[in-house]
């Protein structure tokens, strides 16, 4: 297996495992909640509101400027 | 069609979602790594965040517990410690960062629009959460 492979598998583990607890918090299943309804919870304080917009902002530079 | 039969209805697109697809089709005109490419980015990041800064919603009870902040923190910190891996071992064709991988999305128009959609729709989905 080449790096290249498992660097893809590694990203594609993570994304498949977020899909889980995603759908899996959709569901009701407990403790897991939705990345949206986290996300709503991180933006309730000032601090998590930085983090959240400044990730945001990131991502767009990063993925789609730099 | 029949007389019982109802048209389907569809959710008419507000103003936002209009400026949304107008301005994704035309930044994703710009291709990464050049100066138009992060003027359009860093335009509709101020735009967005004037507006955030501006809205005034009333405060919302937290509804998350710890336990499930959790595996979110968990699965970021392993999305950051996976993305210094690929990095720190070559962040080159043979050892990709995510950047590295979507560079052959992000390089078509398609991938561009589709990247700008889903950017500028998460951070006016931001701008709706805003609390005081």
């Amino acid at each position: 297996m080449t790096p290249y492979v498992v660097i893809l598998v590694g990203f594609a583990g993570l994304l498949a495992a977020a899909l889980v607890v995603d759908v899996l918090g959709r569901a009701g299943r407990e403790p897991l909640r939705p990345l949206a309804r986290v996300l709503e919870t991180a933006m309730t304080w000032r601090a998590g509101r930085w983090m959240v917009w400044g990730a945001w902002l990131w991502i767009g530079f990063h993925f789609l400027a730099r | 069609m029949s007389a019982t039969q109802v048209p389907a209805r569809v959710a008419p697109l507000g103003w936002w979602d209009a400026l949304i697809v107008v301005y994704a089709a035309l930044a994703a005109l710009c291709r990464p790594l050049t100066a138009p490419a992060a003027v359009a980015v860093l335009l509709a990041g101020a735009a967005l965040l004037a507006l955030a800064a501006r809205r005034q919603v009333p405060p919302q009870p937290v509804i998350c517990s710890r336990r499930a902040v959790l595996p979110w923190m968990v699965l970021a910190l392993l999305l950051a410690g996976w993305e210094l891996t690929a990095m720190l071992w070559g962040n080159d064709s043979a050892h990709p960062s995510l950047s590295l991988l979507l560079d052959p999305v992000l390089d078509t128009y398609p991938g561009r629009l589709v990247g700008y959609l889903a950017w500028l729709a998460t951070g006016r989905w931001l701008v709706t959460r805003m609390t005081r």
